[in-house]
């Protein structure tokens, strides 16, 4: 599926295309928003490659619906414009440097603790205040905010809050169930009809798509479930 | 009494004290006296009393009680190997029209609560969801939200398929539940997890034991049996966690147990539950009374909760469970001298105005009865 053209028809050749199947799946860094030929695209989780896209996809005229169940510490993009969370964010950054410098010195363990778990608590405050300045909706906004098991590394977008809630991307914040050869069921009971469906690079490797969209034994419904780390 | 089992307490001895990792000798002291109080507040937090050497002294390390029995990387599986959607039911099979004219006004009121009130526990269980810390707990407390949400979809599609949507695609929440959906939004995220971990359980097995096995016995439509069974058996898992969340709260030390409790007891949450609570169980408990449900098979069912505490032990060192057991024999015996309060207060809540209720939640949005979006 690699070096695969982005797709030109809803019909025949996408790429993870199967017969009797109206749904394509595709690695995030092989669709082109201009090109792709679907009305509703769906997009699995928060990635950078997956948030890139999400805008493109809005300017190219597709409806997009964002799959997101584990939600992922994002911070402001730049520290100026991001008000209080900026300041916040200035602040972790400074503590993050004060760590690697008390850590070739002298100081007792219990210093380099704190200052460890300060910076970790300002950037866990950045994220709420810049959550809190680009999304209005309290419900979003929880929706939006990473569990305290949540340990991938922190994004920094500014363009991705703006636009996720909104009419035109909407939030899918339930569990995925399995993926049908029209759209994708999530575990509230309802099955959300898409044309296409976008996983990130490393959720997707060659030809995944098509093992995705195989018949799975019913026991075994959850090898549906896209199984993977992130890099 | 309470002073009895505080003194009954000191003069145990000190187990497990000599055992790597136990900080009992040091804070010996501070623990009684803490434990004093604990004792007067909650005399049967304390229960029963224990006997030498007793796993409840012992720093949570070196418990020595048995090993839990649920496996929760097993059940995970389990829930997520049995999902099912509105799509695989025929919502147009015949059957509809089995309905009588006599059961229709009961029934359209009783599905419309029903399918608000899981809505109102799947709000719960995403509370819930932040509150674990097992991350294994917290993965099926989100699937569990969405399986709530999932049942709350099933009931409004076969309200539609009973035509019972006259006002639009979602029926108006009684003014009960709208009072209390403006509590779990408001508090759900702050109550401490043995609280809501306590108060699911009970839900669960009234809404397991009673109210969806007598919709099932009762409605003449064989799809709505179909339906409830997949509700019923997803319901079954939800309570196997339940109890097991409920016997893992007990195990936590007693000193966890008297911090929960004063945290609950400071927070407006408690009292603002009071109108939130009250009218809501009453309206659900002469719903399903009008309906033909009989009280002792309320009764029987919500004594499934207190023989959990009887079959364990350490469920019933929960205080929150203590109390809110207590609560639900109050709510089915309805001879009880509560109901003379929960009838004041529900009969005024009748009277509220709906303008001064808050927007509804964003959540309270996400119900449909379309199989597909």
């Amino acid at each position: 599926m690699a070096g695969t053209p982005a797709t030109r028809s809803p019909r025949d050749d996408q790429p993870g295309r199967r017969q009797g199947c109206t749904l394509a799946v595709i690695a995030a860094s092989e669709v082109d928003p201009d090109a792709l030929v679907a009305d509703v695209v769906a997009c699995i989780g928060t990635d950078p490659a997956i948030m890139d896209l999400v805008p493109r996809l809005l300017r190219a005229g597709h409806r997009v619906e964002v799959f997101e169940d584990r939600p992922r510490l994002i911070l402001p993009d730049a520290i100026v414009s991001g008000g209080p969370a900026g300041a916040a964010l200035l602040l972790a950054d400074a503590l993050g440097a004060l760590h690697a410098a008390l850590a070739r010195a002298p100081v007792p363990a219990r210093l380099r603790h704190l200052v460890r778990s300060g910076s970790d608590r300002a950037v866990r405050r950045a994220g709420s205040w810049h959550r809190r300045r680009l999304l209005d909706d309290r419900w979003l906004r929880r929706q939006l905010t990473p569990t305290r098991h949540e340990d991938r590394p922190a994004l920094r977008n500014d363009t991705f809050y703006r636009i996720v809630g909104t009419p035109a991307c909407p939030l899918i914040s339930w569990p995925i169930a399995t993926l049908t050869p029209t759209g994708i069921r999530t575990c509230d009971g309802l099955e959300h009809r898409v044309d296409a469906v976008i996983f990130p690079d490393w959720q997707l490797g060659p030809g995944a798509g098509r093992h995705l969209l195989a018949p799975t034994p019913p026991r075994r419904r959850r090898a549906a479930r896209v199984a993977g780390s992130p890099p | 009494m309470g002073t009895a089992v505080a003194s009954a307490g000191a003069d145990l001895p000190v187990a497990g004290a000599d055992l790597p990792g136990a900080r009992w000798p040091r804070a010996r002291g501070t623990m009684l006296r803490v434990r004093s109080i604990v004792a007067l507040s909650f005399p049967a937090a304390l229960l029963p009393l224990p006997t030498a050497p007793s796993p409840r002294l012992l720093p949570r390390a070196v418990t020595t009680e048995a090993p839990l029995a649920l496996d929760l990387a097993r059940m995970l599986e389990r829930v997520q190997e049995r999902q099912w959607a509105l799509a695989d039911i025929d919502w147009d099979a015949p059957g509809a029209d089995r309905i009588t004219v006599a059961q229709r006004p009961a029934l359209a009121s009783f599905m419309a609560d029903v399918t608000w009130i899981e809505q109102l526990g799947a709000r719960a269980f995403a509370a819930l969801a932040r509150k674990a810390e097992d991350p294994l707990l917290a993965d099926l407390y989100r699937y569990f939200h969405a399986e709530e949400q999932r049942h709350a979809n099933a009931e409004l599609a076969l309200m539609k398929r009973w035509d019972m949507l006259e006002d639009g695609p979602v029926p108006e929440p009684a003014i009960s539940i709208r009072l209390a959906m403006d509590w779990l939004d408001r508090f759900a995220d702050t109550l401490p997890l043995p609280v809501l971990g306590s108060a699911i359980p009970m839900l669960e097995v009234a809404l397991d034991g009673a109210l969806l096995k007598f919709l099932t016995e009762a409605v003449p439509d064989p799809l709505c049996r179909s339906v409830f069974e997949r509700i019923n058996s997803d319901e079954s898992r939800h309570l196997a966690v339940g109890f097991h969340v409920l016997e893992l709260i007990g195990r936590d030390p007693w000193h966890r147990h008297a911090r929960t409790a004063a945290r609950v007891l400071l927070s407006p949450a408690v009292i603002a539950s009071l109108p939130a609570a009250m009218p809501l169980f009453s309206r659900a408990r002469a719903d399903i009374v009008s309906m033909g449900l009989e009280e002792r098979q309320l009764a029987a069912a919500l004594a499934r909760f207190e023989q959990a505490g009887s079959r364990q032990p350490a469920i019933r060192r929960n205080p929150s469970y203590l109390v809110l057991n207590e609560f639900a024999k109050m709510v089915a015996n309805r001879s009880h001298p509560y109901h003379l309060l929960a009838d004041a207060v529900g009969e005024a809540v009748q009277h509220w105005p709906r303008r001064l209720l808050r927007r509804p939640p964003a959540w309270a949005g996400e119900l449909t009865a379309e199989p597909v979006v």
